[in-house]
């Protein structure tokens, strides 16, 4: 456990942001920028009631998972081939290269002309945000197979299977499950990005309705309830890796 | 390229226990790995009665793979080869004892000491009980007291099972005390020197002895010759 500190501090931190805000609201911040606690617990209480709201959740997380599954298998896919092939890593280094660095999100619009303002449009973002984190963890991955550990198979007279099955999956799958756990992150975000920026369904169009509507106390409620979703995602892909690689000690 | 041996011509006698001495660079590890399969030599041959199934490897790194406890790290060889589980547990236990690890096997590797983990390449070795057993360096990486505990305890595992041993060190006297003949390496490209045969009785834990430190010091002066 690394205990005592991190909870001293969770709580110190929960305590300042509290405080804080309870003081400005006090001060007189106008609650349309700043609503007081009790409003925005009362809007959360509000919006969790409402099976409306799980509905949205529903198809946010829907989104989410399913841009981080296409993510992950081509991550794989790709993340394993580029490892293992140099020439191929060196001809498609401009292309990564290019696709690291353009704002993916500026790609919104093309992706609703292309692809509807259905949920399809913002899996396709959640998926392009999550696929770089997984297929850079998976080629570092592939590459890190040790030559004493290859040595050891290969002296045993090892199929290419038995390598691959005792060596590389393993080897690899702390990087592939670290690369998950950022990508996840990257997925809530394109799926929440793409929900503001196009369409009628999902958390990220519950902020925007309240915020056109000036309804600030509903849009914290809805930021709040897409935080948990966030953490609670997060949290289920840390599980895996912990559960899956519990020899993997640098977490 | 490099040519890392050449005209290397030795046999070796089953049962024996050969030490393959030399500089670093002079293709002791070279020799180590055509014997192991692990490379081809570009010319010439390598006869090795038994197959590679007849063959044990530790390396100078104890290559345990993390992901697997003590036992699955002992076992492995038996799992490639497809040996139930249970058989593989009751040998991987046998081979645990054998080598002093007794109770250690639900342990995982980076929970053991250096030298616990080249006891567990060792073990991993000899599960198929292996004819020839090929050592490089195995006991480089390991501070003087555990090597002196395991270079006697390979001496008793040797008497005990027969097989032969091909052992790849730097250390003169550690060659001494282990092999009936040692063979000295000299590099660039790498060929057999000298080979100084070691008429002493085991076990051969005093090392201060005169009649060691005659085979000792003849193996130096060889060393020194082939330098010069």
């Amino acid at each position: 456990m690394r205990g005592g500190p991190a909870v001293v501090g969770a709580l110190v931190t929960i305590v300042v942001v509290v405080g804080a805000w309870t003081v400005a609201t006090a001060a007189g911040v106008s609650p349309l920028v700043l609503p007081p606690l009790g409003s925005v617990a009362s809007a959360f209480a509000t919006l969790v009631r409402s099976p409306v709201t799980w509905g949205q959740v529903g198809v946010t997380a829907t989104e989410i998972v399913a841009g981080f599954g296409i993510a992950l298998v081509a991550g794989i896919v790709v993340g394993v081939a580029l490892g293992r092939l140099r020439w191929l890593e060196q001809a498609a280094r401009p292309a990564l290269v290019a696709f690291q660095v353009i704002p993916k999100v500026a790609l919104v619009p093309i992706f609703v002309l292309w692809f509807g303002f259905g949920p399809t449009s913002k899996i396709v973002l959640a998926a392009l945000l999550a696929f770089l984190p997984i297929t850079m963890n998976v080629l570092l991955g592939v590459r890190s197979v040790e030559p004493g550990h290859r040595d050891v198979l290969g002296q045993l007279g090892a199929s290419r299977w038995q390598m691959l099955r005792s060596l590389d999956l393993p080897t690899a799958a702390p990087s592939v499950l670290t690369g998950a756990e950022t990508a996840i992150v990257f997925a809530v975000i394109g799926a929440v990005i793409g929900e503001f920026l196009g369409g009628s369904q999902g958390l990220g169009h519950v902020v925007v309705v309240a915020m056109n509507s000036l309804d600030t106390p509903r849009m914290f409620a809805a930021i709040v309830l897409l935080a948990l979703l966030g953490i609670t995602l997060h949290g289920l892909v840390a599980g895996a890796r912990r559960l899956l690689v519990p020899w993997h000690t640098s977490a | 390229m490099t040519t890392a041996l050449e005209g290397v011509d030795l046999t070796v006698a089953a049962g024996e226990f050969v030490a393959v001495v030399g500089r670093s660079g002079c293709g002791k590890s070279t020799l180590l790995r055509i014997l192991a399969g692990l490379l081809e030599p570009t010319r010439g041959t390598v006869d090795v009665t038994g197959g590679s199934d007849g063959v044990g490897m530790v390396f100078q790194e104890p290559n345990l793979f993390p992901w697997y406890s003590v036992r699955d790290n002992v076992a492995l060889p038996l799992r490639l080869s497809g040996v139930d589980s249970a058989a593989r547990r009751a040998r991987a236990a046998e081979l645990c004892h054998d080598v002093g690890l007794a109770g250690f096997e639900e342990a995982a590797p980076h929970e053991l000491s250096g030298g616990m983990r080249q006891r567990a390449a060792l073990a991993r070795a000899l599960i198929r009980d292996p004819t020839i057993l090929l050592m490089d360096e195995p006991f480089g990486a390991l501070d003087a007291l555990t090597r002196d505990e395991m270079v006697a305890d390979l001496a008793d595992l040797h008497a005990a099972s027969g097989a032969t041993v091909v052992f790849v060190t730097h250390s003169i006297p550690e060659a001494v005390q282990l092999a009936e003949r040692v063979v000295l390496l000299t590099p660039r490209p790498g060929r057999v020197h000298t080979v100084v045969d070691v008429p002493l009785p085991h076990p051969r834990r005093d090392t201060t002895e005169p009649g060691f430190q005659d085979v000792v010091r003849q193996v130096r002066d060889a060393l020194e010759a082939a330098d010069s």
